[in-house]
């Protein structure tokens, strides 16, 4: 059976054997390494009714990064994203496969992110210990703790006060009918008013309530920033993404950078992807003409020197002709040209 | 010097960096799930570069310790943090996606503002482990996982020597 190296191992042949892999590969006119078996594969089937399926769940979410996972897998050598990769864009994604060998339960999402629990706490989330320190994620009015170091804390954390967000205490997080609570009072810490907005992701929020208002379907309502972006109407994005937003603007010019060429390239990508897209296919478009162009040159090119060959190099064809008897008029020299006769 | 025709056929293997654009281009969200998409990747910009938690990402970033470690469980971190905080109207399909967004611009800063020079390693890393966390957290073992990859890829893929 032929084995088809990766690009990784090809590159790192082709310190011993200049010519890379010498039993295959491009070459010999194969293109089967496992980089381009997978974008094959996964371009074969994201186009068709498999990531259109209904019933999604949050494994066949590697489904839509399938492509993405074996670029960086297959460039890196890093197995285990190659598989998942390969595995996601085969036979209708890893969301069925992983159902047929059993290991996604629905009803383990509710426990393991603490939807059906009175207590979750950031180390349940991501265990111990914690990445991100988000002690400075300060809520409006709020002290020195907040949601976020109640997080870090994982629920325990004795330095934050009472009144604020505690995603570990019973029923805290925006619990329907929970006026008596602490964040469904006009008073309390609740999140920065910039991500308030982001609440909910499906346009639906059935237990988001304003400070001691009834529930609303916030950001359905409205269109966000990102929506206002694809219009064309910056401004009113920029007045959309939250006066934090603009705050930040003004007091962090290195992450208001970063944000807007971020923002900027989203923005491009969210509109459907149509001028980047069009540049993109541009581009591929000379790229391949000029590969076409470089492909029939080469060929021109043998078929000239194996003619050459065959004649026993008796008269070289060069692929040009040159005229021995033209005569090129020359332009005078710099000196020659600045010579005047002397005037009398 | 010339190169031969041999080498001119050569196929070149891939750039040297792993870019945002490339990762980008080759997530596939179906039309359903993008507006829903794209508002996770927003609010995850949000909080990443909000004059909030900014300076905490910035602190945190800089700690000791592997680069992917850090990616990966802080992405994680992130994007379980934001799932929580929609009370579950974030549809779960697309938690890994947008985490796998979200670390290609954090990736980006963290480039641009010459903080950290993230390798192509500590992507791949960092990937392997935001996505093997979350899928923790959501009921799958990761060695099931593994175990569940590797038999299928046997059972399915002819041996490509990856």
């Amino acid at each position: 059976m032929k084995i088809y190296l990766t690009r990784t191992q090809t590159r790192a042949m082709a310190f011993d054997h200049p010519i890379g892999d010498p039993t295959g590969g491009p070459a010999y006119g194969e293109k089967r390494d496992p980089l381009s078996a997978a974008i094959s594969i996964f371009t074969m089937y994201t186009s068709g009714a498999a990531i259109a399926a209904e019933g999604l769940t949050l494994l066949s979410g590697l489904q839509f990064v399938g492509g993405a996972l074996s670029l960086v897998g297959n460039i890196t050598g890093n197995k285990t994203l190659s598989q998942i990769g390969m595995v996601a864009g085969i036979a209708g994604g890893i969301g069925s496969v992983a159902s047929k060998f059993g290991l996604f339960d629905s009803a383990a999402l509710d426990s393991a992110v603490g939807l059906g629990k009175s207590s979750i706490s950031y180390a349940d989330m991501v265990g111990s210990p914690p990445p991100l320190d988000w002690g400075t994620l300060k809520p409006s009015g709020a002290g020195e703790s907040s949601l976020a170091k109640e997080f870090v804390s994982g629920g325990g954390g004795a330095d934050v006060p009472p009144n604020q967000l505690n995603i570990s205490s019973p029923g805290s997080l925006n619990t329907p009918g929970g006026g008596g609570n602490p964040l469904n009072t006009p008073t309390a810490a609740v999140a920065p008013p910039a991500l308030q907005a982001d609440y909910s992701f499906s346009g639906t929020s059935p237990g988001l309530k304003p400070p001691g208002g009834a529930p609303v379907g916030l950001p359905a309502a409205q269109p966000g920033a990102m929506d206002l972006l694809k219009q064309g109407k910056f401004g009113d994005a920029a007045a959309a993404a939250g006066s934090g937003a603009m705050d930040m603007l003004k007091n962090n010019p290195t992450g208001a950078y970063v944000a807007a060429k971020a923002v900027g390239g989203l923005a491009d990508w969210l509109s459907g992807k149509s001028d980047a897209e069009l540049e993109q296919l541009k581009a591929s478009t000379g790229y391949a003409n000029a590969k076409a162009l470089e492909v029939q040159a080469t060929v021109d090119k043998e078929k000239m020197r194996r003619a050459n060959l065959n004649a026993g190099y008796g008269s070289v064809n060069a692929g040009f002709k040159v005229n021995p008897n033209a005569v090129v008029a020359q332009p005078p020299g710099l000196v020659a040209g600045a010579m005047q006769p002397r005037s009398a | 010097m010339a190169t031969g025709i041999i080498q001119d056929k050569m196929g070149r293997p891939e750039g040297d960096e792993i870019t945002t654009k490339a990762v980008s281009d080759n997530i596939k969200i179906p039309p359903k799930l993008q507006k829903a998409y794209d508002r996770v990747v927003i609010a995850g910009m949000k909080i990443m570069f909000s004059k909030e938690s900014h300076r905490a990402m910035l602190q945190e970033i800089q700690k000791p310790g592997p680069l992917d470690q850090r990616l990966g469980k802080g992405i994680a971190g992130l994007m379980l943090l934001m799932f929580k905080e929609s009370n579950a109207t974030m549809p779960p399909d697309v938690v890994i996606p947008a985490g796998i967004k979200l670390m290609m611009e954090a990736v980006d800063f963290l480039r641009d503002s010459g903080l950290e020079k993230p390798t192509n390693s500590d992507i791949a890393g960092g990937m392997e482990i935001m996505i093997s966390t979350i899928l923790e957290k959501f009921g799958v073992a990761p060695d099931k996982m593994a175990q569940m990859l590797s038999q299928f890829s046997n059972e399915n893929i002819p041996n490509m020597g990856a």
